[in-house]
C-alpha cells in the first residue's frame, strides 16, 4: 500500500465523514401513536382501563411515586406521577395526581396541592405506517441522557474516550495479538469513534483493509467533531436488539425495547445490562438468554466497582436485582392495521411517503385502545358463533365520537389484526334501509305537510319507468299494515310505506337531502334507491349517521389529532370543524324514531341486550339477505358494523340478527354515555294518540310523548285515553 | 359521595354594555320567560366539571390578552369534555370570527343555537354572530334574516313563530359557493369595531369566597356546592292533600314498573330503595284492573324528571319512564306498601 494512495483515500474518507456526519439525519420511521389519555373529574373510565393504560405506556406500579412515570394503587385512588410530554399544544410538565374512581367513571383528579387538575398521560405507540425492513429509534439527546450511561459506557468500551485521538494503538496491537494467538477474530479493541464509524459508514465484515479504513475515518471524526458530539451520535446509533424485521437502534429505543420506560428513568441494573448487550445484542438477549445476560450485566457491575465509576455496595445490590427485562409482548407495538390504513390515506394527502419513512414525524391518532379491542372482539367472537367457526362470514366497524369526528376504532376483518383488505373502507355494499332516515328526514322538513304521525299508507305498489323493470317494493314479513303513523315507517321499517313516502316527497327531494348528507349526488336517484340500492362503505354509512348524531352538524370524520416534526414543532393539528347540514329540529324527530328503533322496532333486541342504554339506531337488510347493517348511536359514539359475505352471496341473516348484535357487544362493552335529551329550539314534546291523530291534554298519564315542531302540533283531544301504554301488567 | 360544583360565570352581552357592569340570571331558560329580553343582561355559564371550569378560564385569559389561537384550543378540548356546553360553542364561535373564518363562525354559532334550549339571551348572541359573518361574508339576505331572528328572540316572538324553527335557515356550505368573501374597506372596517364591542362585552365574572369546598379555586369564578345528588322531597306546605308517607300529587316522577301484583312492585321498590332513591308505590285502578306504579321522585320539573329516570336506567338497568305524578285515577286511599 504506497504512500500517495493511502494519502488519497484519507482525502476520499475524510470528504465522506464531513459530507455524511456533518448533516446528521437520522433515519427515524414516522412513529403514530394511539389517543393520549385524558385524566379529568367525570371522564367516563375506569380503574382498571386507567391502570392498563399506565401499565402499557411502561409506568411503574411501586408505592413510593416520588419520580414520574411511577403510581400505586389504593382502592378507588391512584396516585400518579406522569411524565413531562412535549403535546401539540404545548408542554405538560411531570405532576403527582391523585385520580379518585367513582365506578367506570373519574370521579376527580386533584394535584398534590388539592387543586383540580387536567391532565394527559403519552399515548401507546402503534405499528408503523409503512412496515418493512428498517431501523427505528427513539433519539435521545446527550443533555437528556442518564450521566451514569455514558460513565459506564466509557468504563466498558473504551475507558481512555475522552484523551484518544480515535484510535488507540496499543490496543490495536493487544488486539491483533491476541486473535493471532487464536488464530481468528476474538478482541475488538475498537474505541468508541471507531465503532460508530463501523454503525454509522461501513458493513460488517472483519478484514484488515476495513480495519485500516475503518481506523482512518475515526481520526478524521475524531479531527472535525468534538468528543460530545460523537458521543451524542453512539448514543442514537449503536444496535441493540431486533423486533422482527425493526432493527432497534440506539439507547432511547434499547430502553423501551427491552424495559419499556423512557431512558431517564433506568437504574444502575438496567443500564449496566443495556451498556453489556453493546457487545452482542442478540448473544446477549435477555429474553432468550436470561442467564447469560445476568452474567454479562454483572461483569459490567463488577468493573463499575473496579473503576470506581460507582461504590462497591451500590454494585453489589444491582447483581442481586431482577433483569427487569419486560415480555416481549408488553412493547409489541399493535398494529391495527385497518386503522392505519386510513391514517395512511389521510397522511399521504400532506407528506411524502419519504417523510413517513425517515422524517421522524410523529403522528397522534384519535384511535381508543379501549374502543378498538372492543369492536375486534365483539365482530371475530359474534362471527364465530354466527357460522360455527366456518369463516364463511365476514365483517368491518367504525366507531367514531359525534361532536368532534374523532375515528376511535376500525376493524376490516373479522380477524382485526390481519391486515390485507380492509372492508371499512374498501366495501362497498348496499345499505338496504340505513338510507330510510333520509327519506323522512326530507318529509318531517317539511312540517306543515308531516309529522311523526302523520298518516302512510303501507299498500302495495308499483312503478314503471320506462327501460326498467317493474319496481315494487314488498315488507320483509310479505304483509302490509295499512295506514301507520309515519314513525311507524321507520321504526319498523315498512318497505312499501317508505317507498310511497319518498314518492311521494318525490326523487330529487331526497336526493337533495342525500346531497346535503355527502352521500351521492342529488340528480341520478332511481325509486329502488330510496330502499337503499346505494352502496356505501361502512366509513361512509358512519359519515352520514355522524350527522344525525350531532343534531344536522356534519363533521369530518378524522384518524389523526395532530403530526409534529422530528424537532417536536407542531405541523398540522386537526381542529372541531362543523357545518349545518340538516336542520336540528327535523333531525331530533328522525332520532326520536331512531331512538324508538331500538325500543320497539326492528332493533328492539337492544333493549335486552343493552338495557338501561338510551341509544338510537337502523338496522338495515338487503335482498336475500346478503348484507347485515346496523347504525346507531349513544350520547358521544356512533357505531356502524357490516356483516355479509366477501363473495356478495347470501349471508342468511338480518341487520338486526346479525349486524345488530356485533354492535351490542361491543357497546356493552364501552362506558355508558346516554343520549342527551336537550330538544333543540322550536320543538315541543306533547302528549298524543297516533291512532286518532291528536295531541291530548298535558296532563295525561302514560301517554305516547312525542316531539313536534312549533306550529305543527296536532289539534288537541279533550280528554285522555287512560293507560293504554305502560299498564301493560307484567 | 360526590360532591358536584355548579360554576356561574357571568357573561356579558355583544351588545354593547361595557360600563353597567354583570347582572345576573338573565337567562336561567325558564320556559316562562316571555317578553322582551333585557339584552344588557348576563348569560350564565353553569358548569358541573371541573376540568372545564379550568379550560374555560384558559381560553378567558388567551382571549384577553389576544391570544385568540390558544383560546380556540382550550376551548376545543373543553368541547372534548363537555360536548353539549352551548356557551363553549358560542365562544368558539366568537375567536373563530376572531380570526375571520366568518364561515366556521356561523356553524358554530348555529350549533350552540341547537344546544341551547330555550336560553333566549344566548341564542339571540348566537344570532347577532351569525348576522354579522353573514354580512363579512357579503350575504346581506342572509344578514338581515339572522337579524330578524336575533330581534325576535329579543322582543319575545320568536317563541310564538308558526312552523319556524331556529335552523330552518339552509346549510351554509351552500352559502359558500354563492357569495365570495367581501374585503371592501367599509366591511374590515365594520369587522374590527364588531371585534372591539366583542372586546368591550369581556365575559365579566364575578370573584365570590368558595363556599365549604377544600380547594382553591380557579380565579375569577364562584362556586356553589348544591345540596347533593338526590331530588328534594317535595316540600309539605306545597299541597294540602298528601297522603302520610306519599309525596303530594301533582308534580312529575320517574315510573319504573306498573303491576298487578303487589309482590313484584314492592321487590322492584326495595331494589331502587336500597339504590338510594326516593321511592313510592300509588295505586291505580283501570277498568277492573288494579295496578300498582313504582315511582321515583317525584321532581319539581319535567327536565330533572328526565334526568332521573336516565340515573334509575343506568344504575339499575331498569326501563323508566317520565310521568305525571296524578294520584286522582281512581282512589290512593289504600296505599300498598307504605
Amino acid at each position: 500500500m504506497g504512500l500517495a494512495f493511502g494519502a488519497t483515500s484519507f482525502v476520499l474518507l475524510d470528504m465522506r465523514v464531513r459530507a455524511q456526519f456533518g448533516q446528521t439525519q437520522w433515519r427515524v420511521p414516522a412513529h403514530v401513536y394511539t389517543r393520549a389519555l385524558e385524566i379529568h373529574d367525570g371522564r367516563d373510565i375506569g380503574r382498571a382501563a386507567v391502570v392498563r393504560h399506565l401499565e402499557a405506556v411502561g409506568y411503574r406500579r411501586t408505592a413510593d411515586t416520588s419520580r414520574p412515570g411511577r403510581y400505586h394503587v389504593d382502592g378507588n385512588t391512584v396516585e400518579l406521577h406522569t411524565r413531562p410530554f412535549a403535546w401539540p399544544d404545548g408542554e405538560e410538565p411531570a405532576r403527582r395526581l391523585t385520580v379518585r374512581f367513582d365506578g367506570e367513571r373519574i370521579a376527580r383528579v386533584d394535584t398534590a396541592s388539592g387543586r383540580p387538575a387536567l391532565a394527559r398521560i403519552e399515548p401507546e405507540r402503534m405499528g408503523s405506517v409503512y412496515p418493512g425492513r428498517r431501523e427505528d429509534r427513539v433519539l435521545v439527546r446527550l443533555d437528556d441522557t442518564p450521566p451514569l450511561l455514558t460513565e459506564t459506557l466509557i468504563a466498558v468500551e473504551d475507558q481512555d474516550f475522552r484523551s484518544h485521538v480515535g484510535v488507540q494503538p496499543s490496543a490495536i496491537l493487544r488486539a491483533a495479538l491476541a486473535n493471532l494467538r487464536a488464530g481468528r477474530t476474538v478482541q475488538g479493541g475498537s474505541t468508541l469513534t471507531q465503532q460508530l464509524v463501523k454503525n454509522f459508514f461501513l458493513s460488517n465484515e472483519q478484514t484488515l483493509s476495513r480495519k485500516f479504513t475503518e481506523a482512518l475515518m475515526a481520526l478524521s471524526l475524531e479531527w472535525h467533531y468534538s468528543k460530545d458530539q460523537i458521543l451524542g451520535a453512539y448514543l442514537n446509533e449503536i444496535y441493540l436488539g431486533q423486533d422482527g424485521e425493526r432493527s432497534i437502534h440506539g439507547f432511547g429505543l434499547g430502553a423501551r425495547f427491552w424495559f419499556n420506560r423512557p431512558l431517564g428513568e433506568l437504574d444502575l441494573p438496567e443500564i449496566a445490562l443495556l451498556v453489556g448487550m453493546v457487545k452482542g445484542p442478540s448473544y446477549y438477549d435477555p429474553r432468550a438468554h436470561p442467564e447469560r445476560a445476568r452474567q454479562r450485566r454483572n461483569t459490567v457491575l463488577r468493573l463499575l466497582a473496579r473503576t470506581d465509576t460507582v461504590d462497591r455496595q451500590r454494585a453489589e445490590a444491582a447483581m442481586d436485582a431482577p433483569l427487569g427485562v419486560v415480555d416481549r409482548d408488553a412493547v409489541r407495538l399493535h398494529t391495527y392495521p385497518a386503522y392505519l390504513d386510513l391514517v395512511r390515506r389521510e397522511l399521504a394527502r400532506n407528506y411524502d411517503e419519504e417523510d413517513l419513512r425517515e422524517a421522524g414525524l410523529r403522528v397522534f391518532t384519535h384511535l381508543d385502545p379501549i374502543a378498538q379491542r372492543a369492536a375486534e372482539a365483539a365482530l371475530e367472537q359474534r362471527l364465530e358463533r354466527l357460522d360455527g367457526g366456518e369463516d364463511r362470514l365476514q365483517g368491518a366497524v367504525v366507531v367514531a365520537e359525534h361532536d368532534n369526528g374523532a375515528v376511535r376504532a376500525i376493524v376490516g376483518d373479522r380477524k382485526g389484526n390481519r391486515s390485507g383488505y380492509n372492508r371499512a373502507l374498501s366495501a362497498r355494499r348496499s345499505v338496504g334501509s340505513l338510507i330510510k332516515p333520509a327519506v323522512y328526514y326530507t318529509a318531517l322538513e317539511r312540517p306543515e305537510q308531516y309529522t311523526l304521525i302523520t298518516p302512510l299508507r303501507d299498500e302495495p305498489l308499483s312503478v314503471e319507468r320506462a327501460g326498467s323493470p317493474v319496481w315494487e317494493p314488498q315488507n320483509y314479513s310479505g304483509e302490509f299494515h295499512g295506514e301507520v303513523p309515519l314513525i311507524d315507517g321507520l321504526v319498523h321499517s315498512y318497505n312499501a310505506a317508505t317507498a310511497r313516502l319518498g314518492l311521494e316527497l318525490g326523487l330529487p327531494a331526497v336526493g337533495r337531502t342525500l346531497e346535503r348528507l355527502r352521500i351521492r349526488a342529488a340528480d341520478s336517484l332511481v325509486p329502488a334507491d330510496l330502499l337503499g340500492s346505494t352502496s356505501l362503505s361502512p366509513l361512509q354509512v358512519a359519515r352520514m349517521y355522524q350527522t344525525f348524531a350531532a343534531g344536522g352538524f356534519d363533521t369530518p370524520l378524522s384518524t389523526i389529532s395532530a403530526v409534529q416534526s422530528g424537532a417536536g414543532e407542531t405541523l398540522s393539528e386537526d381542529s372541531i370543524e362543523v357545518r349545518q347540514a340538516l336542520d336540528p329540529a327535523p333531525t331530533h324527530l328522525v332520532n326520536a324514531a331512531m331512538e324508538r328503533v331500538t325500543r320497539e322496532g326492528t332493533g328492539r333486541a337492544l333493549r335486552h341486550l343493552l338495557p338501561g342504554r338510551r341509544v338510537a339506531g337502523k338496522t338495515g337488510t338487503t335482498d336475500q339477505l346478503r348484507d347485515s347493517w346496523f347504525a346507531g348511536f349513544d350520547g358521544r359514539r356512533v357505531g356502524v358494523v357490516w356483516v355479509g359475505r366477501d363473495d356478495n352471496r347470501p349471508a342468511g341473516l338480518t341487520g338486526s340478527a346479525g349486524a345488530l348484535r356485533v354492535w351490542a357487544d361491543m357497546m356493552g362493552e364501552l362506558s355508558v354515555v346516554q343520549r342527551r335529551s336537550t330538544p333543540p329550539p322550536g320543538i315541543v314534546e306533547v302528549p298524543v294518540d297516533p291512532a286518532s291523530g291528536y295531541s291530548l291534554p298535558d296532563d295525561c298519564d302514560e301517554a305516547l310523548r312525542l316531539p313536534f315542531i312549533e306550529g305543527s302540533v296536532p289539534e288537541r283531544a279533550r280528554s285522555c285515553e287512560p293507560g293504554s301504554l305502560w299498564d301493560g301488567g307484567r | 359521595m360526590k360532591s358536584r360544583i355548579v360554576i356561574l360565570s357571568m357573561v356579558l352581552l355583544l351588545a354593547g354594555c361595557a360600563g353597567t357592569g354583570p347582572s345576573r340570571d338573565a337567562d336561567d331558560g325558564a320556559a316562562a320567560d316571555r317578553g322582551p329580553l333585557d339584552t344588557e343582561k348576563s348569560v350564565r355559564h353553569e358548569v358541573d366539571n371541573r376540568a372545564v371550569a379550568m379550560l374555560w378560564d384558559q381560553a378567558e385569559e388567551a382571549r384577553r390578552q389576544n391570544r385568540t389561537g390558544d383560546a380556540i384550543e382550550a376551548l376545543e378540548r373543553a368541547l372534548r369534555v363537555a360536548p353539549e356546553d352551548p356557551v363553549l360553542w358560542s365562544r368558539l364561535a366568537e375567536m373563530r370570527f376572531r380570526q375571520r373564518d366568518f364561515a366556521v363562525a356561523e356553524n358554530l354559532a348555529a350549533k350552540s343555537n341547537a344546544l341551547a334550549g330555550d336560553r333566549r339571551l344566548l341564542r339571540y348572541r348566537n344570532w347577532v354572530l351569525i348576522a354579522e359573518a353573514r354580512r363579512q361574508r357579503g350575504d346581506e339576505e342572509g344578514a338581515r334574516e339572522a337579524r330578524e331572528k336575533a330581534e325576535g328572540l329579543r322582543s319575545g316572538r320568536a317563541d310564538g313563530e308558526a312552523g319556524r324553527p331556529d335552523g330552518d335557515i339552509p346549510a351554509v356550505a351552500v352559502r359558500d359557493q354563492a357569495a365570495p368573501p367581501v374585503a371592501t374597506g367599509a366591511a374590515v372596517q365594520s369587522a374590527e369595531a364588531l371585534a372591539e364591542r366583542v372586546e368591550l362585552a369581556a365575559f365579566e365574572v364575578d370573584r365570590q369566597a368558595a363556599l365549604g369546598a377544600g380547594f382553591e379555586l380557579p380565579p375569577g369564578y364562584e362556586l356553589i356546592t348544591p345540596d347533593g345528588d338526590r331530588p328534594e322531597p317535595a316540600t309539605p306546605d306545597r299541597a294540602m292533600a298528601a297522603e302520610p308517607g306519599l309525596p303530594s300529587a301533582g308534580g312529575w316522577a320517574v315510573q319504573a314498573g306498573s303491576f298487578t301484583r303487589i309482590a313484584t312492585a314492592t321487590e322492584l321498590r326495595d331494589r331502587l330503595d336500597a339504590a338510594g332513591f326516593p321511592v313510592f308505590i300509588r295505586e291505580a285502578r283501570i277498568g277492573e284492573r288494579r295496578f300498582h306504579r313504582v315511582r321515583v321522585g317525584p321532581a319539581e320539573t319535567r327536565s330533572a324528571a328526565v334526568e332521573l329516570a336516565e340515573r334509575v336506567r343506568e344504575r339499575l338497568d331498569q326501563e323508566a319512564i317520565v310521568v305525571r305524578d296524578r294520584a286522582a285515577v281512581v282512589s290512593t286511599r289504600e296505599n300498598a306498601g307504605q
